[in-house]
């Protein structure tokens, strides 16, 4: 027997496994710079009436959620899996997702903005949404308007957060709990507890969507959007959970725990959510684009015919399907960090786009030639900045000195030993 | 040992060590391997971790595979379908040129399902064809099977096998290495070379019968481009011709055989079922009111429910009962007598100048070949509101339904009229286009002169080509068509005089769902009404909303008149 071949690994190795020493200079460097480039947007956009800013905000705070949101169904299918390969890396999706809180407060200026009646961004938040509509559509308008209406449309998030926040901070408390008690009735409580939330989790997905990216074009139909935005938002989980993982191991922490199969796992699935994406959002064109039937095709009409938007949409359908389909195939590629790094990051560079895509035409939609000034996203990048520098804050803030991976799972010796096939 | 071993056609093909468990194999297979041992194989009741890199296997390329097949099907996708669709100007098989839902014949997102649909198929068949070629099978007898000790290895036995391919192979020498690797047995893994070729007529008729299975396709490719005037087989005629009758019919598709005269077939008056009683009316059939539901002024005798009879069977408008029945009864016959070759010939000719007799008044341009005209009403009726919004709802209701054929400024020059015409002419190897009657251009003088009556009749129940659209599109909104049409034709004769539309005018409305519960005064909808109100005098234009795909060049010929043939046929008439 030849045993110093297959050792079992049994406990945590790392030297550091924990944000440790810089996450105070880390938090604070992160909120300034967050603040400065908020700051830089909103002063830029105020001689255009903030309109831009406003749509921008929304714009990085959905691309930001769903990354939270994308990490929070991570962990919960982790569970609902009974998934002992992604233990080490679970730690990293639960902090990002309880980015919630900072999320709910980050959508405070978006309630505002919908409480007092700005008809910018949402149009149907305008009193003079309906009395403008012509009387063909008149009965249509109103009875939209009994969703898309402020007080609910304000209810509906509150409902929202509860429900995520909820479900976000208990994960990581049982499972921080179980650091110390290393009590293995944790594990099957998340795991049942799962289950109905995952329901829940579902729904208010769907519900979010329409509310804050659908709405949009508040007279536009299309039931695959929620389905289009969860796959967007999973992929953003995803490869922000990766990059997180790769960063921290770079910085000399958690360096023992998450391996080479742990990120060849990752890259499979991203590779998965990525032809999903690929499937769904042609599902959702060809549809449209077939029946052809103009209460459907004026959304679409805004982002094929015109010249910016055109390129931005061939330019997503390359950046967010053909390449990475193409470049994270290979096995070769989800097993090499430095290789992965860059893909994550391509890969959130793609979903920011993908939400660029869907919320920007919205600006001025009715007349097409105000949206050639969108070629460059400069106020949306400065936005982005803005909001990066609040949540990488947020989850220093989180993560505190709490340890990265969950020393108490009873799965992970699994997960330590674990080797793909 | 078994006594194969004495069968001097056996050959050594390599050397089989047992190991007892799971570890042991991997340590052995670490060491024989280390030893330089390269074709090693090894054979466990279970997955065992790591022991590929154990015995030294490379990764599969059966990804590669995939991929590159995966890529073809792609290729062959995009392919198949611009061969099939679009690549008409192809000299030999050329596709079929089907536009589908109005959609370019190349049009690569509607191509996209089906190039998906082949990839994935092609890949899976890669992926499942190709390991199973890798892993060299279907194989019908494996030589390892030959040794009793080896049935253990699907149970609770582990193997390592080296090949005799193997440079370092010696059967001593390697037996020795395999013990001291941990082996508990050593057996030689032997081969029987015993002819096993297929006898000689197997083969013969496996030939024969291979070259006799290409002759279907090849009549089937022979029989591409010829002609066939025999009918076609009835491969089952229970289904094709079923003893049945469709309601008021003699039953055409009787069965040759049965007998006619037979009471369970056919009624003495050889129709398939009763009339119904005189003063029938089905449930909201009640269309008392003539002028309104037929265009008609009030007939001589009063039947709704036989004038519908009428039309069934005789193409013509005939009103009286008498005539009814007697005309339904003739193209009964007539039809009976197509099938028995004049048996009943002598009845038609004695009963069809009866039924031309009756009291139908004969129309002023009617020729002799066609049915007399009815008096047609020339005014609408009166239960009709003539107003801005019935010029609305008419406008709507003929873009739903007419502008198809008829185009927007009514000149006949829709889409499905053109592309019909274009079918028509297309005389593609040596067959005949499609029939078809051209659609009629409502600024043609002739139809400029037809009463409301009479197109609200043709809208009701077709005419040539044209099908019936009475099922579909309700009396009142029939209505506001007619007078949307009249106004069109008002817009090129440029005179206001004889049609002028009332502002407003009040009457009841006559259906729920038309847009009469908004005041035509004071419509708050500007560009509806600009453009109902300008109706009358000018085209109708383009359509603000730009969602909606219409054709530029139509609302151009509608003002210019010049770019469509019946257009330009109506100018020099009325040069004339």
């Amino acid at each position: 027997m030849h045993k110093d071949h297959h050792e079992i690994k049994d406990r945590i190795t790392s030297p550091i496994y924990t944000l440790g020493e810089d996450r105070n200079r880390t938090m604070i460097l992160a909120f300034a710079v967050g603040l400065v480039f908020m700051g830089i947007g909103v002063a830029m956009s105020l001689p255009g009436g903030g309109q831009r800013f406003a749509y921008a905000y929304l714009m990085n705070f959905c691309f930001f959620i769903s990354i939270a949101l994308g990490a929070l169904f991570f962990v919960m299918s982790q569970h609902l899996a009974r998934a002992g390969w992604s233990v080490t890396i679970r730690r990293i999706a639960e902090v990002l997702a309880v980015c919630v809180v900072p999320m709910a407060i980050l959508f405070i200026p978006i309630a505002i903005m919908v409480g007092l009646g700005w008809a910018h961004p949402f149009e149907w938040n305008s009193p003079s949404w309906i009395s403008e509509a012509s009387d063909d559509l008149k009965p249509i308008y109103e009875k939209k308007s009994g969703y898309l209406n402020t007080g609910f449309f304000l209810v509906r998030a509150v409902v929202y957060f509860i429900l995520w926040i909820g479900t976000a901070t208990f994960l990581l408390r049982n499972s921080l709990h179980q650091d110390t008690t290393k009590a293995k009735g944790l594990t099957s409580r998340m795991q049942a507890f799962s289950a109905p939330l995952m329901i829940l989790f579902a729904m208010s997905l769907v519900f979010c969507s329409f509310d804050w990216e659908m709405s949009l074009a508040p007279m536009w139909f299309s039931t695959m959007f929620p389905v289009y935005f969860f796959a967007g938002a999973v992929l953003g989980g995803l490869a922000t959970i990766t990059l997180v993982a790769l960063l921290l191991q770079r910085s000399g922490r958690v360096t023992d725990e998450i391996t080479v199969e742990n990120y060849h796992d990752m890259g499979k699935l991203m590779f998965g959510i990525v032809v999903f994406w690929g499937y769904i959002a042609f599902s959702q064109f060809m549809l449209i684009w077939y029946a052809n039937i103009p209460e459907e095709t004026f959304w679409y009409n805004i982002r094929f015919n015109n010249p910016t938007w055109r390129n931005i949409s061939i330019a997503l359908l390359f950046f967010h399907l053909l390449i990475p389909l193409l470049g994270i195939m290979s096995r070769t590629v989800r097993r090499s960090k430095s290789f992965l790094i860059g893909a994550t990051i391509y890969l959130l560079a793609a979903h920011w786009l993908d939400h660029y895509w869907i919320v920007m035409p919205q600006v001025n939609a009715d007349s097409y030639n105000l949206t050639s000034e969108f070629w460059f996203p400069t106020i949306e990048l400065l936005t982005f900045g803005g909001f990066a520098g609040l949540f990488i804050g947020s989850f220093c803030f989180i993560a505190g000195n709490r340890p990265l991976v969950p020393l108490g799972d009873p799965r992970l010796v699994e997960a330590l030993n674990y080797k793909n096939a | 040992m078994s006594n194969h071993h004495d069968n001097h056609n056996e050959k050594l093909i390599g050397v089989l060590a047992e190991f007892d468990d799971a570890d042991a194999l991997l340590a052995g297979a670490r060491e024989i391997h280390a030893a330089g041992y390269q074709k090693l194989d090894a054979y466990s009741p279970f997955p065992i971790h790591g022991i590929d890199e154990a015995i030294g296997i490379k990764r599969s390329i059966l990804p590669f595979i995939c991929l590159f097949v995966g890529i073809g099907a792609c290729g062959f996708g995009v392919f198949l379908q611009w061969y099939v669709n679009a690549f008409v100007d192809s000299p030999i098989f050329p596709g079929y040129d089907y536009y589908i839902s109005g959609k370019p014949l190349w049009s690569l997102p509607a191509n996209i399902p089906v190039i998906f649909e082949i990839v994935v198929l092609a890949s899976a068949f890669a992926a499942f064809f190709g390991m199973l070629i890798l892993n060299k099978l279907p194989q019908l007898a494996n030589p390892l099977h030959r040794i009793a000790r080896f049935r253990r290895a699907t149970n609770d036995r582990f193997f390592l096998t080296i090949d005799v391919d193997d440079e370092k192979f010696d059967m001593e020498g390697t037996s020795n290495d395999l013990m001291n690797a941990g082996a508990t047995e050593i057996e030689p893994i032997r081969i029987d070379q015993t002819d096993h070729k297929l006898p000689a007529f197997v083969r013969t008729i496996g030939i024969l019968l291979s070259v006799l299975l290409l002759v279907p396709p090849v009549l089937v490719f022979r029989a591409q481009g010829m002609t066939n005037r025999d009918p076609r087989l009835h491969v089952n005629p229970d289904m094709d011709f079923q003893t049945k009758f469709k309601p008021q019919t003699v039953g055409p598709n009787l069965m040759a055989g049965v007998d006619r005269a037979d009471p369970r077939y056919v009624w003495s008056d050889v129709r398939s079922a009763r009339l119904p009683i005189d003063g029938t009316i089905a449930r909201n059939q009640l269309e008392d009111d003539w002028e309104f539901f037929h265009g008609i002024k009030s007939p001589v005798n009063d039947d709704s429910a036989n004038h519908d009879a009428a039309r069934f069977f005789g193409g013509g408008v005939s009103i009286s009962t008498q005539s009814i029945s007697n005309t339904s009864l003739v193209s009964a016959q007539q039809f009976l007598s197509q099938e028995t070759e004049g048996e009943a010939a002598q009845d038609v000719e004695s009963t069809a100048p009866e039924s031309e007799a009756q009291d139908v008044e004969p129309q002023e341009g009617g020729t002799e070949d066609l049915p007399p005209e009815p008096d047609w009403v020339t005014e609408f009726p009166e239960r009709l509101a003539i107003n801005a919004s019935t010029l609305i709802r008419g406008r709507k209701m003929y873009e739903i339904n007419c502008v198809a054929c008829h185009g927007y400024a009514g000149d006949g020059d829709g889409l499905v009229n053109k592309r019909a015409l274009e079918l028509a002419t297309i005389n593609r190897n040596g067959l005949p286009g499609a029939e078809w009657t051209e659609a009629q251009s409502f600024h043609h003088p002739d139809l400029v002169a037809q009463p409301a009556g009479r197109v609200f009749d043709t809208i009701t129940n077709g005419r040539a080509t044209m099908g019936p659209y009475g099922s579909r599109i309700k009396p009142a909104d029939r209505w506001a068509i007619v007078l949307y049409i009249k106004a069109l034709q008002e817009t090129r004769i440029n005179s206001t005089e004889k049609f002028v539309v009332p502002e407003s005018t009040p009457t009841t409305p006559v259906e729920e769902e038309s847009d009469s519960d908004v005041p035509a005064t004071d419509d708050p909808e500007p560009d509806d009404a600009a453009e109902a109100d300008g109706a009358a005098n000018a085209p109708p234009e383009k359509s603000d909303d730009p969602d909606q795909d219409r054709e530029p060049e139509q609302a151009e010929s509608g003002n210019g008149g010049q770019s469509n043939p019946a257009a330009v046929e109506f100018n020099r008439v009325k040069d004339d």
